[in-house]
């Protein structure tokens, strides 16, 4: 029986990512020297405002689901990758690797959304503000204007804002990368999770030759 | 077959909802469902008292990173010109009352002009004053011409009043403060900010 390194390499990777994530969010804005931070990533969001870090409980709770379900998702193509003859095999590849598909496209869509479609709509509701859209770009730098007096002098009072993915988000992309390598793996390789025995309650019987 | 599948259905719909479930729990039966949008460090500011303007300041305050008790504006220690390096060196007295977040003054730059003539001065390096810091600082500006920056020290010190300081005009002021930019083309008169904000 082969086995699916590409299952293995994607389990481990994404406990380095999610081990990742905790030093460094996968997509960081920050809003003059450190006044404001803004750091989103599926399984640590948060904000730091003049040092002080905020975290939002129900985002935070969200977060921790996102970091259980994608542990045990490792953990089920680990499994998979050391016992591939199993007949529970297939559904362990099954179960691990949409998960980071999943996670990165829901990341990242609510990361656009947020910068684009929330100006478009405060610029709706509320016409004495202007919002840009985006609010801030989704990588680079830009800056937003204040105010055009400072003290009753005529001046430009602006904020420099610094928008980055971080190696977090780029392990992420990784791993989504190397599930569906393991998927497309073990569909086009014959031998790799199609188990030609399957063991029932003590007796052994042959197994229709179902993919995954 | 069928088990293990099912297990897995179990196993995720148990992360994903296990987690919320609790932070939902927690903050409904406290009766505080806005507690789940609200970072609990943030909840001073919503409180009632502070909506009222009536709560205590300096626990609002304190939950921004801000320490207002020993806050005091910059105040003029000293200003000097050091004839070895051409730099002018203006001490003040700063107060940093934010807790956990350093003020970093990046650059600031200024021109000067009598007429024609014009020189600009720059802060040499970056100043940066420590969390809950308060002491004198020293800042260091440096010019392309100077002796005119020695005659400006000496100006603004009260040593040497010339007939052109009337003249004198300062712009192109450009202030980096924690990625804070302020651009100011033109500031008016040096007399005039002296009369009303000189040490």
């Amino acid at each position: 029986m082969k086995r699916n390194w590409f299952a293995l390499a994607a389990g481990v990777l994404m406990f380095s990512t999610v081990a990742s994530s905790m030093s460094s969010p996968w997509w960081r804005a920050e809003i003059g020297s450190g006044l404001i931070t803004v750091n989103v990533d599926p399984f640590f969001t948060s904000f730091k405002v003049l040092g002080v870090t905020h975290v939002v409980p129900i985002i935070f709770a969200l977060n921790v689901g996102l970091i259980a379900l994608f542990v045990a998702s490792g953990i089920a193509l680990i499994i998979y990758t050391i016992k591939p003859g199993k007949g529970y095999s297939k559904h362990l590849l099954s179960f691990g690797w949409k998960r980071p598909l999943h996670v990165t496209a829901g990341f990242f869509v609510t990361l656009a959304l947020s910068l684009y479609v929330t100006p478009l709509a405060v610029n709706a509701i509320a016409h004495d503000f202007e919002v840009p859209t985006p609010i801030v770009p989704l990588m680079g730098s830009s800056t937003i204007h204040l105010s055009n007096n400072i003290f009753n002098i005529p001046a430009q009072v602006s904020v420099t804002v610094m928008t980055t993915f971080t190696l977090s988000f780029f392990l992420g992309v990784a791993t989504v990368a190397l599930s569906i390598a393991a998927r497309a793996y073990s569909r086009r390789t014959p031998g790799v999770n199609k188990p030609t025995k399957v063991e029932t309650l003590g007796s052994t019987k042959l197994s229709s030759s179902e993919t995954t | 077959m069928n088990k293990v599948k099912w297990c897995l259905r179990a196993v995720a719909l148990a992360c994903a909802l296990a987690p919320l479930l609790c932070v939902m729990a927690q903050y409904l039966s406290a009766g505080d469902p806005l507690g789940l949008l609200i970072p609990p460090q943030l909840r001073v500011l919503m409180s009632p008292s502070a909506l009222d303007r009536g709560g205590d300041l300096s626990s609002t305050l304190a939950a921004l990173g801000i320490n207002p008790s020993d806050f005091e504006m910059p105040q003029f220690e000293d200003l000097a010109f050091d004839d070895s390096t051409g730099t002018a060196i203006l001490r003040l007295k700063i107060t940093n009352p934010l807790t956990r977040q350093s003020i970093m003054l990046n650059r600031l730059s200024f021109t000067v002009k009598n007429g024609t003539r014009s020189f600009t001065v720059e802060l040499k390096g970056k100043v940066i004053v420590e969390a809950n810091y308060t002491g004198v600082v020293g800042l260091s500006f440096s010019s392309s011409d100077p002796d005119a920056l020695r005659c400006l020290v000496n100006i603004i010190k009260g040593v040497e009043l010339p007939a052109y300081v009337e003249d004198l005009q300062l712009s192109d002021l450009y202030i980096d403060v924690n990625g804070i930019l302020i651009v100011a083309p033109d500031l008016g008169k040096l007399s005039e900010l002296l009369g009303s904000k000189g040490p």
